[in-house]
């Protein structure tokens, strides 16, 4: 996977995405925050250096959080059927190779992947941010609650948020490795999985009561509740039953796409 | 275990049956692809599988290389059944199918190298070296595969498949778009591993004359279904004997032959040749009546048996 160079396309389109980012960050910024403070009125000051390094970092990660999971189904929804259309199962499948193996070292590279990108990810981020924005208090607005958060801490709240959101790519990967499999050419298998992400996204948007008792259920729920991370009080257990469902949705997918694969007949 | 006994077998072994098929059935959407086909090969076989295109060869060995699932029969390799422990069976087997998928931007040593690996083995830098000396790509051992011609890409490909001195192995159309020099090359190499080895090959083609005079069994096969088989040796005992001729106006040629009630099993007319199944004693018959009809005759050679035997059962 290493060696095709659409995982080296995917890492530069964040690695650009992030430099646009920065690019508008640098021109605009000021001014957001500027028109932001003013609707709270003369009742409330701000003292200090809002546009910073952690501000950067969060604004970044609040706009690439949708489209990262997308780069990711695009660079692994290719591995296995790839491999079939060109013929490159076909070699291997007919050595005494298990199948079981195979895939699961094709899915443990798709999961290196992901924690690549994060990383990257986080490092640039955090790194750039703060390299030319400088250090400086993170302040966080959100449905009508402030936070506000030292340097020190906006940085261990970033760690965690990665890691959280390593889960969901995680999550995320596995399904697209499980089309892969299904689907016999790759833009098959990154289709589907991007219109399943999608329209789940979608049902989870909705702000319909006979969608409540799915939402806790779909995995597309937990894409952007990084963001809990950076409120005054974080409900740990909250978190754990995400991570949790989470990993059994990586469990099925993964057994699935074994179980599916072992029966698997190669043509090509 | 297995696979170390399939390698001491693979040397100066008698007659055993190593491929058994029986009742091999496979359909795809409903098209019979392969319908009640059963073949036998035995060790140190050379063992040819022609048939047409779309005859169901391709799908055979996919069969047995455990590609593909059979809908029904009973295949047996090496005494035991083809999906009961399926990568044991596989250690003692090569597989060449279709068009042979390389890593192009490795070179030859690499590539087997990542393909020792598969079976289980770490690098064996003297078996890598043996099988390329063995099938003449040495001197190309660190040129990338990207800039092998198409003949020493076939050859890695069989380097591929012997690897690890298998006793058994498939190698579907090897022959396919190779240069002649090559052709004969790669028929050497067969002959040489087989004689040297003592491994079964199981060769599947289209064209006759890729396996005339080389291989030791065949295997007629058409329409997915089992046409004839046997050990060339006892079949061209049995069968008779071809010719292949040139007049100058076939058609009139084939019409007087036929009329002549010269008792022929086939005639055939095709690409300005005639070609005819018949008796050995019938030649002098047929080169007299067409004299004698001032059918001028450019050119008359014996046919090979295998093809004659081929054209016996397909009409």
């Amino acid at each position: 996977m290493f060696t095709r160079s659409y995982a080296f396309i995917a890492l530069l389109v964040i690695f650009v995405l992030m430099l646009l980012f920065g690019l508008s960050f640098t021109v605009e910024g000021g001014s957001y925050y500027n028109s932001f403070v003013s609707t709270f009125g003369k009742g409330v000051e701000f003292n200090g250096k809002l546009v910073n390094g952690n501000m950067f970092a969060y604004q970044l990660l609040h706009a690439l959080w949708l489209f990262v999971p997308l780069l990711i189904v695009f660079v692994t929804g290719g591995m296995i059927s790839e491999e079939k259309s060109e013929g490159v199962l076909r070699m291997i499948l007919a050595r005494p190779v298990s199948k079981t193996k195979f895939f699961t070292a094709r899915f443990m590279a798709a999961i290196l992947y992901v924690f690549i990108v994060v990383v990257l990810m986080a490092v640039l981020s955090v790194g750039i941010g703060l390299l030319v924005f400088g250090n400086g208090e993170l302040l966080v607005f959100d449905k009508g609650n402030f936070t506000v958060l030292s340097p020190n801490a906006a940085l261990i709240r970033f760690a965690v948020a990665y890691a959280y959101y390593t889960v969901v790519l995680f999550t995320v990967a596995s399904l697209s490795m499980l089309f892969s499999v299904i689907f016999q050419n790759s833009l098959k298998a990154v289709m589907v999985t991007v219109s399943v992400i999608l329209s789940l996204y979608f049902i989870t948007s909705l702000d319909i009561a006979m969608f409540d008792g799915l939402k806790p259920f779909l995995f597309t729920s937990y894409f952007s509740t990084w963001s809990r991370f950076f409120a005054v009080n974080i409900h740990w257990m909250n978190f754990a039953f995400d991570i949790i469902v989470l990993s059994i949705h990586i469990l099925v997918f993964y057994v699935l796409a074994v179980v599916l694969f072992n029966k698997k007949e190669i043509y090509n | 275990m297995l696979h170390l006994l399939f390698k001491s077998k693979a040397y100066g072994l008698n007659n055993e049956l190593i491929v058994e098929i029986r009742g091999l059935s496979k359909t795809i959407g409903g098209f019979p692809v392969l319908s009640d086909f059963g073949m036998e090969v035995f060790t140190g076989d050379i063992c040819g599988v022609v048939g047409p295109n779309d005859s169901g060869k391709t799908m055979l060995f996919r069969i047995l290389s455990t590609l593909v699932y059979p809908d029904k029969g009973k295949i047996n390799i090496f005494g035991k059944k083809l999906y009961k422990g399926r990568r044991d069976l596989l250690k003692g087997m090569g597989v060449l199918i279709d068009e042979p998928v390389f890593y192009d931007h490795l070179n030859a040593f690499d590539n087997l190298s990542v393909f020792s690996r598969y079976f289980g083995m770490s690098r064996d830098n003297d078996e890598i070296n043996r099988v390329l000396k063995l099938t003449g790509l040495s001197e190309l051992s660190e040129t990338k595969v990207r800039n092998f011609a198409s003949g020493d890409r076939k050859k890695l490909a069989i380097a591929m498949a012997i690897f690890n001195n298998p006793a058994l192995v498939l190698l579907d159309e090897p022959f396919r778009a190779l240069d002649v020099k090559s052709l004969i090359e790669i028929k050497k190499l067969i002959k040489t591993i087989n004689r040297e080895r003592g491994t079964t090959f199981i060769i599947a083609s289209k064209r006759l004359d890729d396996l005339e005079g080389f291989i030791t069994r065949i295997v007629l096969i058409e329409g997915g279904q089992l046409i004839a088989e046997g050990n060339v040796d006892e079949l061209m005992g049995k069968s008779k004997t071809g010719l292949v001729l040139e007049t100058e106006d076939d058609a009139r040629a084939v019409a007087l032959i036929k009329e002549s009630g010269l008792k022929l099993d086939n005639i055939v007319a095709a690409d300005g040749v005639i070609r005819i199944s018949c008796a050995k004693d019938l030649i002098p018959a047929i080169n007299r009546l067409l004299v004698e009809a001032d059918i001028a005759v450019k050119m008359l050679r014996p046919d090979n048996a295998i093809s004659s035997y081929y054209l016996t059962f397909t009409d």
